[in-house]
């Protein structure tokens, strides 16, 4: 694992904001937010649900729900400005560049197109191609993702497991060679077994690919395995972004050290955990200041007045508590 | 065994019939095949399997909220399925259910007073008359201060962790001996869900209930035997492959399923996680429910089978300080 410092980021989020109307108000779902994801990198998207990591994951793509709006920042990919990308740019920009696999996607496959009609749909819809060479990248793709692709592409949908289907749809997003490759919750109807394949598949894929990934997840037990960065979101924010080793073994935020103790796993101490006190924030009501304040052991005034700035706290890492430096 | 257990099952059997209406023929899946256990009294039993593998309806059984196709389930003794009108409906008030979605569980067009006063008076709970304070204290007892605040709510007005305790007083709040929570935390957030187990073991230690835990996290099993030690039922398709005390099933697992299930768990800490290896499996394809193997159905996958293993169902039997369903249980002793 190289320092992230000598490399240079593919994509910079900086104060992004995304808002939804909702009967009780404006939500906004994520709140004047930076990151960076480098080169070669998987970076771990961790928070709760409701947390807004898949708002922010869209918005990547520039992609909103009619409700919603991108209502400040800006995203760059390279030196791209991608929310003033027009609509051609953004069809070359989406799946090319940047592709997501978004939750629950293995399930939205087209009943009544067979696995390779799929690749040839998709390819097409972005660029010109062949049938031929059509073929022979979703060969290597499904290979890629240890699927036999001579069994799998004629197949329907239906005739797939649900790992299958995942794995499919991983080797779809592959098709057009994105630089970067976003994925939304892809465990979240995989059997145990199975994610820890597929886990590997993805490392594999990185590894023969480098495509850097985002890798959106609410548990941070996977991420542990796979992730070379994390960023730790809380209400709309990064509350921490480091290392993978940083976060799990020196973390800086309250939030996360909370989050961290507070998860029940097979190994390690678990008479040390203890429960995070108080309820998640009202999103359309969020507290002011830092939105962790009120169930923050650490708070002090400041807290609820002033809402802290992620700042950079060494390579690569950047945390955004009042007290981190007191805290250690 | 010695004493009666408040719950026994035995050779519980439950299939369901898929499909056959419009195309392709109908399907049998046997969500529940010939399942024996026990759940003593003030006992924790944690129900651990991945979805679809029948622990909902297992559970569910338990409760006589569904009636097996065959075996037995007995409650204090007696077989709840002979039981007359009156004492099922004693039985009923004795066993409740924590679902798993706070969400849908509640209905939305009632106040929380309005879910959980009619069954209390109608069971003899409280009176009409003390039904308000009785509800407020219950309220308390699971955390949601003052009382006063909640007791006129919608739902609707309500977090998940915030229903989830409503769910959890409206189960304990006719004093059930037994308690089906089904993946009662699951749905709650990762920094909520320590609270709701701590809470759960704190009113069994007040009312003396037995609980039935169902779940596919062995760190939360891990957590909840901590509290409150625990015995932990396995579940693979069906079928119950290892019973035995939290500790030794999750230290030293016996049931090559379990073995290989406690390999393949992420764990949250990257130089573990990274130094564990990918558990060998003979096939990564789950099998389908309505074709589930012959003889031990985790064969097409596990690592040791032998010939014998597709061919003979293994029996639960005894290994170890365990109860294995393996014919080579033991070689892992």
């Amino acid at each position: 694992m190289s320092a992230p410092r000598t490399r240079k980021p593919i994509l910079k989020v900086r104060g992004i904001t995304v808002e939804f109307r909702v009967p009780r108000g404006v939500l906004r779902a994520v709140d004047n937010l930076d990151l960076d994801v480098y080169e070669n990198e998987v970076l771990g998207l961790v928070g709760e649900s409701g947390c807004g990591k898949s708002v922010l994951a869209h918005a990547i793509l520039k992609v909103v729900d009619p409700n919603g709006n991108i209502s400040g920042g800006k995203v760059y990919f390279g030196d791209t400005d991608v929310l003033s990308l027009g609509k051609e740019e953004l069809r070359r920009y989406r799946w090319r560049d940047v592709s997501i696999v978004f939750q629950g996607a293995f399930n939205s496959l087209n009943p009544v197109m067979k696995v390779f009609e799929h690749m040839v749909d998709t390819t097409l819809a972005h660029e010109n191609g062949t049938k031929e060479r059509i073929m022979s990248r979703s060969d290597e793709l499904l290979q890629m993702v240890r699927l036999d692709s001579k069994a799998v592409t004629d197949r329907y949908p239906h005739e797939l497991s649900g790992g299958m289907k995942q794995r499919v749809v991983a080797a779809m997003a592959m098709l057009l060679k994105p630089k970067l490759l976003i994925l939304d919750e892809p465990f979240s109807a995989l059997d145990m077994l199975t994610q820890k394949f597929f886990l590997k598949i993805l490392a594999d894929l990185r590894q023969q690919t480098r495509t850097s990934m985002i890798f959106i997840t609410h548990d941070l037990a996977p991420v542990a395995e796979i992730a070379d960065r994390v960023a730790v979101m809380y209400c709309g924010f990064i509350a921490e972004a480091s290392d993978v080793k940083e976060i799990f073994y020196r973390p800086r935020h309250p939030y996360t050290r909370a989050l961290l103790s507070s998860i029940p796993s097979i190994v390690g101490d678990i008479d040390k955990l203890k429960p995070v006190p108080g309820p998640l924030p009202d999103p359309v009501n969020p507290p002011p200041g830092c939105g962790f304040h009120p169930r923050c052991p650490y708070a002090i005034e400041r807290c609820s007045r002033e809402r802290p700035l992620l700042e950079e706290v060494g390579e690569g890492s950047s945390v955004a508590c009042h007290r981190w430096r007191e805290l250690g | 065994m010695s004493a009666t257990p408040l719950i026994r099952a035995r050779d519980v059997m439950k299939t369901f019939v898929k499909g056959g209406a419009m195309i392709g023929a109908k399907k049998a899946i046997r969500a529940v095949d010939r399942a024996s256990f026990d759940v003593g009294y003030s006992e924790n039993v944690v129900l651990l399997g991945e979805s679809g593998c029948g622990k909902s309806t297992l559970g569910r059984i338990a409760l006589g909220l569904l009636r097996p196709d065959s075996g037995v389930v007995e409650f204090e003794g007696e077989d709840i399925w002979s039981l007359n009108g009156t004492d099922f409906s004693e039985f009923r008030r004795n066993a409740q259910i924590v679902h798993q979605d706070p969400y849908t569980s509640l209905n939305p067009v009632r106040t929380i007073f309005g879910s959980l006063a009619p069954a209390m008076v109608q069971n003899k709970v409280a009176s009409r008359k003390d039904v308000r304070e009785s509800v407020k204290e219950l309220l308390a007892l699971v955390g949601l201060v003052p009382p006063e605040d909640f007791l006129d709510r919608y739902p609707a007005r309500m977090s998940g962790g915030q229903m989830q305790r409503v769910t959890l007083a409206r189960a304990i709040s006719l004093r059930p001996k037994f308690i089906v929570a089904d993946e009662a935390v699951s749905m709650l957030d990762a920094s909520l869900r320590l609270g709701a187990i701590d809470l759960m073991l704190d009113l069994q230690k007040k009312f003396k209930m037995s609980y039935l835990f169902i779940t596919h996290d062995f760190g939360i099993a891990r957590y909840f035997n901590l509290k409150s030690r625990s015995k932990v039922i396995v579940m693979y398709l069906g079928s119950l492959v290892e019973i035995g005390d939290a500790d030794s099933v999750i230290k030293k697992p016996l049931h090559p399923y379990t073995q290989v299930l406690m390999e393949s768990i992420p764990v949250p800490d990257p130089e573990i996680a990274r130094k564990r290896p990918i558990p060998m499996l003979r096939s990564m394809e789950v099998p389908k429910l309505e074709e589930t193997p012959s003889g031990c159905k985790f064969h097409t996958r596990c690592p040791y089978a032998i010939e014998r293993c597709a061919t003979e169902v293994p029996e639960l039997r005894g290994a170890g300080n365990k109860l294995v369903a393996c014919h080579l249980a033991e070689e892992f002793l």
